[in-house]
């Protein structure tokens, strides 16, 4: 009884430690990268016209982040340089000659413009006027992805950045729809395109945009309109990149301390155990030669296969499927990070957790977009928490293949695990509902969920993207050294899994037993990382699935007796349980 | 003629005759039925001479003159042990809540003692409560008695506390040998019960070494377990011939078969198993099968 004092104490300290830290999670800071605009570095660039530049003056970014250069061609005088920068009060400050226009209410998105010149551009023998301008996006702000316009009669030709995929063309402060442009690429090629009914170019890839282009408009073959457009964005293994991995580092250095801390606590408390005198003479691993452990199981190698894919698709592939995509906008329900914009499909636990945002996507002056998307967003996440339900858990968060990571990295080392008992598992439940009140519900006590949610940054991080944390890098340190220990540690306290679990009378994959053939051995309940003790108890009904139930398979892998335990999707068998495969465990080898 | 343990020499003289003669008739019966696979004449091997052979062991009496005309000499039969290693110690089990693998880790070899005999169980019923099974009787009885060199030459005896009958052996069995009662709790359901049967074999494991002089290490618990997997696993190929029917082998070979089980190794019945199991997918392959089609199946 004592104990169960003593554990309820313990439980409702920590609920409460959740709760009220949450308010201060800023003060925590696992790691900044000072992005504000106000940090960055302005100057003249010393390197030469970049070959997408097809006008006089063009910006250009630093290697290693937090610079940003403008640069003029030979002819020109820095001095009549005009740059006009959006500020955080929705004004357009301008700012006259080559003075650093950066200031503390900067949003990082800057237009620059020179003085009409008359040159012959098409060569037709007759002078045209030429406008140039150069536009740069920069700083925390360029992740936005409703469309940051100026709208300012100085600036009759603008280009946006709008959804993170597409480039709006403004003339005149209005969309410019079906008209021709040519863009002169990164590398220097020059191609026409059209602008469709959004005011988009259509067409345009992903790797023009990112690298830097210049686009070119004549409304009547008089004036001619070119503005050069430098997005912040940075490729694979530049330094900028590796930068962005800094923060896991911290937390994977912290996660070794507390896993080295958390076993020398777990020795010193085991002195009185008489297993502890037998583990003490060595440590206990799986010994090449005595027990042929690697049974082949097609399902847990799918599985593997599926979780690295899920971490490649939400980590790295949104650089290289991007433009166009309405996969873009299909969300499915896992934990990475969408911090990472740029990812292939989205990820709805941004908005779930910012419910009141649903809606404002890209900003009060799209409607009509946000309500496609935020639709579109519904349909994709309601679809996945239905039909699919918690087979994401087990085979394509990224989360969960970090975690099983941990697992295998403590079985490699011959380090003991520690056993959720139901004692623990009951004690770990009401953490499990503070996560689903504060997942669900911060947004409307005016906090940000995003700062205290450990799993922030992950998939960013590996992607190239800086993202700063506060003290949901703490709660990472604590989920990682966790599930060193104790297998899918964050699973059994995860928000969406649960929210995801309660569909599952209408999931396509079940999970089934057959009760005749089970003969209760109680292996699948201690195979289960969830703790599921129903799988076990149930001697009648034949679906066994609970909202816990990930559909990881382990309970079938280990079930000796053939059919007892089995996971079907629409009806049909996928992966069922038979005595021999758990029995060639033990066969010599020789003839199976 | 000096009484022993309960019963006089006579008396322990003719029931090793009676049992030993009643335990070959059977075995030669059950061998004769319907044909014997040739791979499991290794296991009645085994049966017999746990249960039919027996030696005569001749002891010179000391202090007897040559005019004396009694007898000079002593002539104790016993039965003879199973074979085993010499240097292996052997550890008697009742019920299977004794891990196998434990004992084997412990460089051991178990022996299934759970049997019975009336004669044995009319000595036993003189110790054990009235209302106890004949089969715990019975144990008491041999141990007593001293005739069954199986149960006299354990080194220990681990009895899982699972009925209220061995519940009484554990404690009266102690004065003629050496036994250590395993705490089983009755349900799994509860995480604390699974915890408590774990500690209770952390228990035995100090009391196994030292019995041994051999520590259990997890390379050779990984081996026992190794061994008595690969015994379930000839078993599990075993059961599925002997589902078939019309059936490849006769019911009382098959009984015999896994009765040896006890009272060998488990990696030589397994390797015996082993070719036991190859015979009969030949007999399978060939159509020998020794029942009819319409025999009944009693299942």
């Amino acid at each position: 009884m004592k104990e169960r004092k003593i554990g309820t104490a313990v439980v409702c300290a920590i609920c409460a430690f959740l709760i009220v830290s949450a308010f201060f999670a800023k003060d925590f800071v696992l790691y900044d990268y000072h992005m504000n605009v106000s940090d960055y570095h302005y100057a003249k660039t010393e390197e030469e016209k970049p070959l997408s530049a097809d006008t006089s003056l063009w910006f250009s970014y630093g290697d290693a982040g937090k610079e940003v250069y403008y640069g003029v061609s030979a002819k020109v005088q820095e001095e009549s340089m005009t740059v006009y920068a959006l500020t955080q009060t929705g004004e357009v400050s301008v700012i006259r000659g080559n003075e650093n226009p950066i200031r503390q209410d900067s949003l990082g998105h800057f237009i620059a413009a020179l003085p009409m010149t008359e040159q012959d551009i098409d060569g037709d023998g007759e002078v045209e006027k030429v406008y140039d301008y150069a536009r740069a996006d920069f700083g925390l702000n360029a992740f936005n992805p409703a469309p940051q316009r100026f709208l300012t009669e100085d600036i009759p030709f603008e280009l946006v950045f709008a959804e993170r995929k597409y480039i709006m063309v403004y003339y005149g402060n209005e969309i410019l729809k079906g008209a021709e442009v040519l863009v002169t690429s990164y590398n220097g090629e020059k191609k026409r395109y059209r602008t469709d009914e959004h005011g988009w170019i259509q067409g345009l890839p992903n790797k023009d945009i990112r690298e830097g282009f210049t686009a070119v408009y004549s409304p009547d073959g008089e004036a001619v309109y070119r503005m050069h457009y430098a997005l912040e964005d940075y490729p694979y293994f530049s330094v900028h990149f590796w930068n962005a991995h800094l923060p896991l580092v911290v937390i994977f250095a912290l996660t070794g301390i507390g896993i080295v801390m958390v076993y020398l606590i777990r020795n010193r408390m085991e002195r009185n155990n008489p297993a502890y005198a037998i583990y003490s003479r060595e440590r206990v691993g799986i010994y090449p030669g005595t027990l042929h452990q690697k049974t082949s199981s097609k399902f847990l190698f799918v599985r593997w296969l599926c979780l690295f894919a899920g971490m490649f698709l939400w980590a790295y592939a949104g650089r290289l499927i991007h433009q166009g995509q309405t996969l873009n906008e299909v969300s499915i329900p896992v934990f990475s990070c969408p911090f990472n914009l740029d990812q292939v499909v989205e990820v709805p636990c941004y908005y779930l957790s910012h419910l009141p945002n649903l809606f404002g996507r890209f900003g009060a002056d799209f409607p009509e977009r946000n309500m496609a998307y935020g639709v579109m967003f519904l349909a994709t996440t309601l679809f996945c928490f239905i039909f699919l339900g918690r087979i994401l858990c087990g085979f394509l968060c990224p989360a969960g293949l970090l975690q099983d990571l941990m697992d295998k990295l403590r079985q490699a080392l011959h380090i003991r695990p520690i056993a959720v008992t139901d004692r623990i598992n009951r004690f770990l439940q009401p953490i499990k509902w503070v996560w689903i009140l504060l997942f669900l519900g911060f947004a409307f006590a005016g906090g940000d969920f995003c700062d205290i949610c450990p799993l922030k940054g992950f998939t960013t991080a590996q992607g190239g993207y800086w993202t700063n944390l506060y003290l949901g890098g703490f709660f990472a340190v604590v989920i990682l050294a966790g599930s060193f220990f104790i297998k899918r540690f964050w699973c059994i306290i995860c928000p969406m899994g649960y929210l995801m679990g309660l569909f599952k009378r209408f999931n396509l994959f079940k999970l089934k037993k057959d009760c005749t053939s089970c003969t209760e051995c109680g292996a699948c309940y201690h195979a289960c990382p969830m703790r599921i003790k129903s799988i076990y108890t149930e001697r009648d009904k034949e679906n066994v699935q609970t909202v816990d139930c990930m559909m990881c398979g382990e309970c079938i892998h280990k079930c000796p007796e053939d059919n007892a335990l089995s996971m079907t999707f629409c009806g049909k068998t996928v992966y069922k349980s038979s005595r021999k495969t758990f029995m060639s465990k033990f066969s010599r080898g020789k003839e199976e | 003629m000096p009484e022993q343990n309960g019963i006089n020499e006579r008396q322990r003289e003719l029931f090793i005759r009676k049992s030993t003669r009643v335990a070959a008739s059977y075995l030669k019966r059950a061998k004769e039925l319907s044909e014997l696979p040739e791979a499991a004449k290794p296991f009645f091997d085994v049966l017999e001479n746990t249960y039919v052979n027996n030696v005569k062991e001749i002891t010179r009496l000391e202090n007897t003159s040559p005019s004396d005309f009694t007898r000079c000499e002593a002539e104790l039969l016993h039965m003879a042990d199973i074979q085993k290693p010499e240097d292996r110690k052997s550890i008697g089990t009742l019920c299977v809540m004794v891990p196998a693998e434990l004992v084997y880790a412990a460089g051991a070899m178990p022996v299934r003692l759970c049997s019975g005999s009336y004669t044995a169980y009319s000595i036993g019923d003189d110790y054990i409560p009235r209302d106890a099974c004949p089969l715990v009787k019975a144990v008491m009885g041999f141990g007593k008695i001293k005739a069954l060199p199986v149960l006299d030459n354990c080194s220990l005896l681990v009895a899982p506390v699972t009925c209220d009958c061995k519940k009484k052996l554990a404690g009266v069995i102690g004065s003629v040998k050496n036994t250590v009662p395993l705490h089983v709790p009755p349900l799994k359901k509860d995480d604390a019960d699974t915890e408590v049967f774990l500690k209770e074999l952390y228990r035995l494991i100090p009391v196994l070494e030292k019995e041994t002089g051999k520590q259990v290490t997890a390379k050779s618990l990984a081996e026992g377990i190794n061994m008595v997997g690969n015994a379930q696993y000839e078993m599990s190929e075993f059961l599925k011939y002997r589902r078939l029917t019309p059936a490849l082998m006769s019911g009382t070979q098959v009984m015999s078969v896994m009765n040896a089980y006890s009272y060998m190794p488990a990696n030589l019945w397994a390797e015996q198993m082993h070719r036991l199991n190859e015979e009969l997918k030949l007999r399978l392959s060939q159509g020998h099968f020794v029942s009819r089609k319409t025999s009944p199946v009693f299942s």
